[in-house]
């Protein structure tokens, strides 16, 4: 990301120095990543703000579902049974932060639009696991185990992570008073 | 097929242990998905083709794991994990395995 944006300026500036009177090649050399990179920022700004409310939303939905990583079950009801759930999310970033991750990149510290879409995906994969266990009539998750892998290439990630838990079905309460 | 990541489930109990049991699938990217995705790249956001294509593979690796099972005479798979590893650019591999065993449910023979 840097490396064209660099280029692209020093091509700009030769250009310019040359009195090319190249304009054209100015409009595209600069003008392609800037057009990107406003369209990362703001598309790509909006539909992550739309996907965060959304999360927020479908886990206030599911906030009494109850989900650990434990492999022991705890108040389960035998007549319920018990079954596997998995869930998969892929999700990439837009080119703006990926811009300005390759910024921090040279400085070294926390990459915090990573970790932003880190844990995007994270959540999401979990309310999948969540939404198919809640259909199959179970309401608790236990041994919820989350795998984390890159499909893309370079600078770009796409973040895949694979959920999976056992979802099983602890006794309601209520019926107990 | 009762098939859970746990050691145990509620209600059963093991009366065999029959063994390890694996799956594992190597899917390749589909050059238009990844075409596709390098443009939703650009704005970011789920990619759908991909999340598909993760899904199938892990269908798939799951009955290949069900299918060794059944051959071994099993009635549940418990302890189910899967993993992942990219064997070349644009190709991975997802890899399930578990243990076999028989159950019966508790008050039974």
């Amino acid at each position: 990301m840097i490396a064209t944006l660099g280029t692209s300026l020093a091509a700009a500036v030769v250009a310019a120095r040359n009195h090319d009177g190249d304009v054209i090649g100015l409009v595209f050399n600069l003008g392609i990543p800037l057009v990107l990179f406003i369209l990362g920022w703001v598309v790509g700004g909006r539909r992550e703000r739309a996907h965060l409310r959304d999360l927020a939303r479908r886990e206030a939905l599911n906030a009494n579902i109850l989900r650990t990583d434990l492999r022991a079950y705890g108040p389960a009801d035998p007549t319920a049974g018990a079954l596997l759930v998995s869930a998969e999310v892929v999700i990439g970033t837009d080119y703006c932060k990926a811009f300005f991750a390759g910024l921090r990149k040279l400085v070294g510290g926390n990459l915090r639009s990573y970790e932003t879409l880190l844990e995007r995906a994270r959540r999401e994969a979990i309310l999948r696991l969540i939404e198919q266990a809640r259909s199959r009539q179970f309401n608790a998750l236990c041994c919820v185990r989350l795998e984390a892998s890159n499909v893309g290439k370079g600078i770009m990630p796409m973040v895949a992570i694979l959920a999976y838990a056992t979802a099983y079905r602890v006794p309601d309460t209520a019926t107990t008073n | 097929m009762l098939v859970v990541n746990t050691e145990t489930l509620p209600g059963y109990r093991i009366i065999a242990t029959k063994g390890l049991v694996q799956g594992s699938t190597v899917r390749a990217k589909h050059l238009g998905r990844d075409i596709a995705a390098g443009f939703k790249n650009l704005v970011g956001g789920e990619l759908k083709g991909y999340t598909e294509l993760l899904t199938e593979a892990r269908r798939e690796a799951l009955s290949r794991m069900l299918a060794q099972a059944q051959e071994l005479g099993a009635n549940a798979v418990l302890n189910v994990r899967y993993s992942t590893s990219a064997i070349t650019a644009g190709a991975s591999e997802l890899f399930a395995y578990g243990t076999a065993v028989t159950v019966a449910q508790d008050g039974q023979a």
